[in-house]
């Protein structure tokens, strides 16, 4: 796992974090010359410049990329789909999406913010905050997140995974050098007429990850988006797709804790992976949205015999987020976990979860989701675990804290739980509380003023999760959580 | 007598002759408000997603509006109190008999039919103020009356019982209500029970049915509302052993006032459907409920249990307890609602679900929600779903317990927790004899035992 | 074996799903070229009808969530069903399309939502 080289007159975590961003900041020099990588040809193509959907757009898109036609016809049969689902009633208030409003493909460089000017206030003090130097800000201008290491340490990334066989493209590269591979997947563990947003995904889907890993691999470096190489690491719908052999291990990590302003308002992603049998895989994501934008993922892992799939899922920030980790456990002895932390302020609602589906016996299954609301923010835990009949000597479990900050906030709870299976297990526990004020007068007792207890507290609170995210991100979170209970970002 | 899918606006007059002009009013209102409405969708409507209104709740049945004569009603719960209790009886769709015993009525105690309540003098004003209090929209634009089965209720209810306790009064004895279906067809009864401040009562609400002829089936569609006023106790128990071919909707609602104490038990063991909603709203503060549920369900069987709790007011307190078992091809949903509003503040708040599945076949939902709007609560709630477990078995049986015996032992010890919290007498000796019934029935071998732990248990 | 008559050749387009209820059983029919061919109506991840659902590539997708089933296997292609649905044997002489839902041509489980 990438660590940062802790100076050794470094002892405060934050000076460990602007050392790393400065040598960040200089490989992400060198980056930012790649070109995406499809023609530009503006004057052939006129329905993707407008905005709005239309089956023109997605037929461009598709000849945009260049894509066999099986592809094409794919996206069609989706848009086709979209049109005909109404929009989910359940859930967040998805009212202020405007569909005609939107870009349905534009070019990276296009819809970032054009300046630091440009970027909204709040974003502006949080990079402040964290100490993000001049350069590194730049880049976030641009929209390009993540947690660079050195120049040196990427390149040996690269060039062991190569050495290991294993695949790490952008998921049109990978449509194009491994058809076959990408078609006997794509689509199959999230059709095309799942759900009305993954089906606007499948029609215009740009950008996103494909990950192969061979068989008996384990890649110890956790893999991140910006490996990728290319600047579409915060897509509008990105769609990746990761197929793990059996035997293999993998870690992917995606988005940052710093916010990240997009000018979308819509983001609509679709994750599928299949973890065979005996492997595992780790998904984490941080997600911190800039407070317009609408974040709405379909994600599902399907786990064959004895595999293992992970998500850790952290919502920050944006406007609305709906999303639901899901595993399939189709294989005997399969695992499933989700840890699920939900972060909501003024005007934020995370509408946030799990589903697990038993499908096959002696599989378990444990969520964990740790919500906090504060201001007039809004949390809801939504989730789902299915028994299936036949997952004979199933386990399940589901945990859902719920803290609640101001008397303004919100949070809610609404778990299924449907068995059909005599012997499964399944249980389920859910508190909310408020601080505790034993807990507040003890730290301040001791000489530590309101917002620093709390942020204690809050850091305890979701701790169970945060250990399992990678270091930089657990020391950044926990920087973003101390700077939200001052109140001075956000 | 028309069809509940056909309901006319003549049929509803018809059922209001003698009402006074109120009640008339109220129904005709309802009636058109029902005219709007669609019946629910399953696939639309939340409440709803468990119970396929299509394929369970026959709407084309006839509504029985008179009573039958020559029934023999069997001896039941309400029987077996003592004469000292207030009883009334309704068969079909018209109260048979309603006695108060002088001692209780000279404290003041109503138990009478509604209908003839409504008419009265002296109880007219009352039932007037309370009547449809509950069913109509509430202050914060939710109402019970969303639902068309409810409306219809509202419109069409064809005979009832009134309950009403004076301020201060404390009634001993349990008030024995039994209502008794012997004709197929929609039953559409109701009950109204006001408890003025600082009163005691218990109610309970038996509920039996004897079809004639096969694939005979009846509806019964019923509104229980109950205004608890401040200080004051109510127990209500609905003891739901209907026979077969019979479908039970039931909203049983209740308002408590200030430091109300209010107590509702379900228990669920009769019919092809049930469709309860044990409701409370607490608008007084400090007020307290415990909804106490139990059910075991048999082939065949259906029962969909929704106990929804308003916290409206501060520091009231809601503590929720279901416990319930399946066998053969069944199937239960739980699903338990506690919202807890913004001025909620101090509310304390439990809730909590324990399914038993003892044989293949058998299909259990649980979706406990919580919605809150106020932080300086404490709210809480569990939800647990599983199988005998081998290892107390397997303890019981080295003690030299028979099999079939340490799993009725195990079955009955599950229910202890519920069993021990009814704190109206008759009733748990009555529950325990359901339970007692349905093992009786149960095929022991096929009671699957969760033998992963004892695995564990071998290899130490 | 019990082959009742289910429609009409004549009235049954092309790769257009048509439901109809033998003895009690909902079917979902489909010509494809010639030929007929009869699945289980209910999906078997979820009770809905399949005859809601358009007709792609010699399969019939499920529009609840978009599982496709293959009208001859029965066989889903992705999740979220898991399940196969069972398939009938059909018979068509002349205009006459017979079914026999007593007679599946799979193993699949028969869809029990309840």
């Amino acid at each position: 796992m990438s660590q940062i080289d802790i100076p050794a007159d470094a002892t405060r975590p934050d000076a460990a974090v602007s050392d790393a961003r400065r040598r960040q900041a200089a490989v992400a020099d060198d980056l930012s010359d790649y070109k995406f990588g499809w023609a530009d040809r503006d004057d052939q193509y006129s329905f993707t410049s407008q905005k709005g959907l239309t089956r023109e757009v997605v037929e461009e898109i598709s000849a945009m990329k260049d894509e066999p036609a099986w592809m094409r016809d794919l996206r069609v049969r989706a848009y086709e789909a979209f049109l005909r689902r109404p929009m989910p009633t359940w859930g967040a208030d998805l009212t202020g999406i405007n569909f005609d409003d939107i870009y349905y493909f534009v070019r990276a460089t296009e819809k970032q913010a054009g300046s630091w000017e440009e970027l909204p206030e709040d974003i502006k003090n949080t990079y402040d905050k964290l100490g993000i130097p001049e350069a590194e800000k730049q880049r976030l201008v641009a929209g390009v997140a993540a947690q660079y290491e050195s120049e040196v340490v990427y390149h040996k990334i690269r060039e062991d995974l190569e050495e290991q066989g294993v695949l790490f493209l952008d998921t049109d590269t990978a449509l194009r050098e491994h058809e076959e591979l990408f078609r006997e997947h794509f689509a199959t563990i999230i059709p095309p007429n799942d759900n009305k947003l993954a089906s606007l995904n499948t029609a215009v889907w740009s950008g996103g990850s494909f990950i192969w890993v061979p068989e008996g691999v384990k890649v110890d470096v956790p893999l991140q988006a910006y490996f990728r190489i290319n600047k579409e690491n915060m897509g509008q719908f990105e769609r990746t797709l990761i197929i793990a052999e059996p035997g293999s291990y993998l870690h992917y990590v995606e988005g940052c804790t710093a916010p990240i302003y997009s000018s979308d308002s819509l983001h609509s992603a679709v994750v599928e992976i299949l973890v065979k049998p005996g492997a595992r895989v780790r998904y984490t994501t941080i997600q911190n949205w800039s407070t317009n934008v609408y974040n709405l993922v379909t994600k599902r892992a399907v786990a064959q015999e004895n595999a293992t799939m992970e998500w850790i899922d952290g919502n920050i920030g944006s406007k609305v987020t709906m999303k639901y980790p899901a595993v399939w456990l189709t294989g005997e002895g399969a695992k499933g976990e989700v840890l699920s932390v939900a972060y909501a302020h003024d005007g934020q609602h995370q509408d946030a979860g799990a589903k697990m589906v038993h499908a096959a016996p002696h599989t378990t299954s444990n969520i964990l989701s740790k919500s906090i609301s504060k201001g007039a923010g809004r949390t809801s835990y939504r989730g789902l675990v299915a028994i299936n009949e036949g997952a004979h000597h199933s386990r399940a479990s589901v945990k859902c804290d719920a803290l609640m900050l101001d008397e303004a906030s919100r949070s809610d709870t609404y778990p299924y739980m449907e068995i059909e299976q005599e012997d499964a297990t399944i249980e389920h526990e859910a508190t909310v509380s408020k601080l505790s004020d034993d807990q507040l007068f003890y730290l301040r007792a001791r000489g530590i003023n309101e917002d620093e207890a709390t942020a204690m507290i809050v850091r305890g609170f979701i701790e169970p999760i945060a250990r399992e995210l990678p270091m930089e991100y657990a020391v950044e979170l926990n920087r973003l959580i101390a700077l939200e209970m001052e109140g001075a970002i956000g | 007598m028309t069809s509940l899918d056909q309901l006319t606006e003549d049929a509803v007059v018809g059922l209001a002759t003698g009402d006074p002009d109120w009640l008339r009013d109220r129904r005709q209102e309802a009636y058109k408000r029902w005219l709007d409405q669609e019946w629910p969708n399953s696939r639309q409507d939340e409440y709803w997603r468990s119970t396929n209104f299509t394929k369970k709740i026959d709407v084309t049945l006839s509504v029985v509006s008179d009573g039958t004569d020559d029934v023999d009603v069997p001896d039941g719960l309400v029987d077996s109190l003592p004469a000292a209790s207030a009883e009334l009886r309704i068969v079909d769709g018209a109260v048979e008999d309603a006695t108060v015993p002088a001692a209780v009525a000279a404290q003041g105690l109503v138990v009478m039919d509604l209908a003839d309540a409504a008419r009265s003098t002296e109880h007219g004003e009352i039932v007037r103020t309370h009547l449809g209090s509950l069913t109509t929209s509430n202050r914060d634009g939710t109402g019970a009356d969303e639902d068309r089965t409810i409306t219809l209720n509202d419109a069409a209810w064809t005979t009832g019982a009134f309950v009403h306790v004076p301020s201060e009064v404390e009634v001993d004895e349990p008030i024995g209500i039994h209502l008794h279906v012997t004709r197929p067809g929609a039953h559409l009864p109701r009950v109204l029970i006001v408890m003025e401040h600082h009163a005691r009562a218990t109610v309970y609400l038996e509920h039996t049915s004897d079809l004639a002829g096969d694939g005979a089936r009846a509806l019964v569609d019923q509104v229980v509302e109950a205004k608890v006023g401040d200080g004051a106790r109510l127990h209500v128990a609905s003891i739901n052993e209907w026979g077969r071919g019979t479908t039970h909707l039931a909203l049983q609602k209740a308002e408590l006032a200030r430091d109300a104490t209010y107590r509702h038990l379900s228990v669920n063991v009769g019919g092809d459907t049930i469709r309860l909603r044990p409701e409370v709203d607490l608008v007084g503060p400090g007020a307290s409920c415990f909804p106490l549920g139990l059910y075991f369900a048999d082939e065949g069987q259906h029962f969909d249990l929704q106990p929804y709790i308003r916290h409206l007011a501060p520091r009231a307190t809601s503590d929720v307890l279901y416990k319930g078992a399946l066998q053969g091809r069944s199937r239960t949903i739980f699903r338990g609602n506690v919202y807890v509003a913004a001025n909620a503040v101090g509310t304390v708040t439990d809730e909590n679900n324990r399914t038993l599945i003892l044989t293949a076949g058998a299909k259990a939902d649980s979706t406990p929600f919580l919605e809150i709007h106020c932080a300086d609560i404490r709210a809480g709630h569990g939800s647990a779903t599983g199988q005998i477990d081998a290892r107390a078995l397997f303890y019981l049986e080295a003690r030299g317990i028979p099999r079939d015996e340490a799993l009725r032992l195990m079955v009955y010890g599950f229910f202890a927790e519920v069993l021990d919290a009814i704190e109206t007498p008759g009733v748990a000796e009555r529950a325990l004899a359901h339970i007692e019934r349905e093992i009786d029935q149960a095929d022991l071998d096929a009671i699957g035992v969760n033998d992963a732990a004892l695995a564990e248990l071998g290899d130490a | 074996m019990a082959m009742t008559s289910a429609a009409r050749l004549s009235e049954l387009a092309v790769d257009q799903p048509t439901r109809v209820d033998l003895d009690g059983v909902p079917v979902c029919l489909v010509r494809h070229g010639e030929s007929v061919h009869a699945v289980h109506d209910t999906c078997s991840h979820q009770e809905y009808s399949l005859s809601e659902g358009i007709v792609f590539g010699g399969a019939i997708e499920c529009a609840l969530h978009g599982s496709m089933f293959g009208l001859e296997d029965g066989a889903p292609d992705s999740l979220p069903a898991t399940k196969p649905i069972p398939t009938f044997a059909v018979q068509v002489d002349g205009d006459d399309v017979r079914v026999d839902v007593e007679h599946q041509t799979n193993d699949a489980p028969w869809p029990d939502h309840f």
